[in-house]
């Protein structure tokens, strides 16, 4: 069953130098419990392609379809670039967010949000305020945030790369794991391919500017899935070279359309 | 030890300068008839306050500081959320607020007298005034410049429009709102002291102006130091109103 089935979607913006066409002709299904990755070069409007899946922009051509079968759940939660943690509400407020806009009560709200603050290891600072917190502590928070309210699809829009390597590792690792115990379907958008290739079932690479779908390479790891491992097998190493020789062009064509060469 | 030391001297230097004045005074370097010894200051500042005169004059300026304070930042605040919010309403109000600005409010203060006299409603209405233009400013900054991210957020939760004004916009907006109502205390003792110069018979104004007419110059100096006295107390007032209204901006 697709949980999300795109097709022809374009979209274009108005700007002040003229119509930006950031989306072309994208056709992509996403099958339900599936782990999706989206790599482009800056500006391939992989961005964009997430916020039209969640609803936070319209497309201006093609179809899409949110398949999203349980009336209990909500369609999408979005995990955003940077941190998008409110400043002013305190961990577990943040952690409950979700919760609090499907008109939740608090002390549901707060026994639904407590266990996933234990699983990202910040029950401790259930009180504090985000300036009180690393980079990679709020970007638990609001992993937390999204998987408290149990979307049946799941959108990253990289997460992850604000933070330095080790948090990056690390918080890769607990992802996984946390995904794991109750899968359901992701799409990550990044430009690390190494980091797909890690997380990813699928990698969807796309061309620079207008975005569209280059290629999609099924990734040969199983599940449940040892990054650790993973990143010590000589296909990982194999996969990250080839991989890079696809997207070697776009990033080439999007730097030359930038004026960066 | 080393801050120790500073902060002795940080306590040493006002008490030396007054010690120095009080010197200078008694010493006869400067004239007395405008320059008064601080101990005759104290002194004056005991029998004003044993008298009732300097209550009085106190809590007319008071009054009249938070009747002003509370019209003008009440409307300042929701008229200034209402245009963050709605675009139609920003496009109505902001070409005035641009307009009217600029003049100094004291400027007004004869145009105001006409239409309510020269009782207390002219000068709460003054004040009103001066407060509700850094409130409306910085309020509906502070609504406008709010990261898109957090709406975003907020949205792609499904929020309701309430939930995202109620936990989103006005907390986003809260500390530049908070900075505009700053502002507007500082403003507010400006304005009620020069209206007070020109246009009553009570209050510290007053009491600085006819004290400095009739020459009676410790009395003066009383309002200055009164005057300074709830200055340095409203700042204080607000930092901690602001630990509490703010806890995530102040530790």
């Amino acid at each position: 069953m697709a949980a999300i089935r795109a097709s022809s979607l374009a979209k274009q913006f108005e700007t002040a130098g003229g119509p930006l066409e950031a989306l072309r002709d994208v056709t992509l299904t996403v099958p339900e419990g599936e782990f999706c990755c989206l790599v482009g070069p800056s500006g391939c409007g992989k961005t964009t392609f997430l916020r039209i899946l969640a609803g936070l922009e319209t497309p201006s051509g093609g179809a899409l379809e949110i398949h999203a079968p349980d009336p209990g759940r909500p369609a999408t939660a979005v995990i955003f670039q940077d941190t998008s943690i409110f400043p002013w509400m305190t961990v577990l407020e943040n952690a409950a967010f979700g919760l609090e806009a499907r008109g939740v009560p608090r002390a549901d709200r707060e026994r639904r949000a407590l266990p996933l603050l234990r699983k990202v290891g910040l029950t401790r600072f259930q009180a504090a305020y985000p300036h009180q917190l690393s980079g990679g502590m709020k970007q638990r928070v609001s992993i937390a945030r999204a998987f408290v309210i149990e979307p049946q699809i799941l959108l990253m829009d990289e997460p992850f790369a604000a933070l330095d390597a080790q948090n990056r590792t690390l918080l890769q690792e607990e992802l996984v794991r946390l995904w794991e115990e109750r899968p359901t379907t992701v799409v990550f958008i990044t430009h690390s391919l190494e980091e797909a290739l890690l997380l990813g079932d699928r990698i969807v690479v796309m061309t620079a500017q207008p975005g569209r779908i280059k290629e999609i390479i099924p990734i040969p790891f199983g599940r449940p899935r040892d990054t650790r491992r993973v990143r010590a097998t000589e296909a990982y190493g194999r996969l990250a070279v080839d991989l890079w020789k696809i997207l070697e062009d776009e990033v080439m064509r999007a730097r030359a359309e930038s004026g960066e060469l | 030890m080393e801050r120790g030391r500073e902060r002795l001297l940080s306590i040493l230097s006002p008490l030396a300068l007054l010690v120095l004045w009080e010197a200078v005074v008694q010493a006869g370097l400067v004239d007395r008839r405008f320059i008064a010894a601080p101990s005759r200051i104290l002194v004056e500042l005991g029998k004003m306050a044993a008298s009732g005169e300097l209550a009085r004059h106190v809590l007319a300026s008071l009054g009249r500081i938070a009747g002003g304070f509370l019209l003008g930042v009440v409307p300042g605040i929701l008229l200034g959320l209402w245009m963050g919010l709605s675009r139609p309403v920003r496009a109505v109000i902001d070409p005035l607020i641009s307009a009217t600005y600029p003049i100094p409010k004291i400027a007004i203060l004869p145009l105001i007298m006409v239409f309510l006299g020269i009782g207390e409603a002219s000068k709460v209405a003054i004040v009103a005034i001066a407060a509700f233009f850094p409130v409306i400013v910085n309020t509906y900054t502070g609504v406008a410049t709010l990261d898109r991210i957090y709406l975003d957020v907020a949205r792609s939760f499904g929020a309701s429009r309430r939930l995202v004004f109620r936990r989103v916009v006005f907390p986003g907006a809260l500390p530049v709102i908070f900075a505009g109502i700053r502002l507007a205390l500082g403003v507010c003792l400006i304005i009620i002291v020069s209206a007070e110069f020109v246009a009553a018979r009570e209050g510290i104004g007053f009491l600085i102006w006819s004290s400095w007419e009739t020459l009676v110059i410790e009395k003066m100096f009383v309002g200055l130091l009164v005057i300074a006295v709830i200055g340095t107390a409203f700042t204080l007032l607000l930092r901690e109103v602001q630990t509490w209204a703010i806890p995530w901006k102040t530790d």
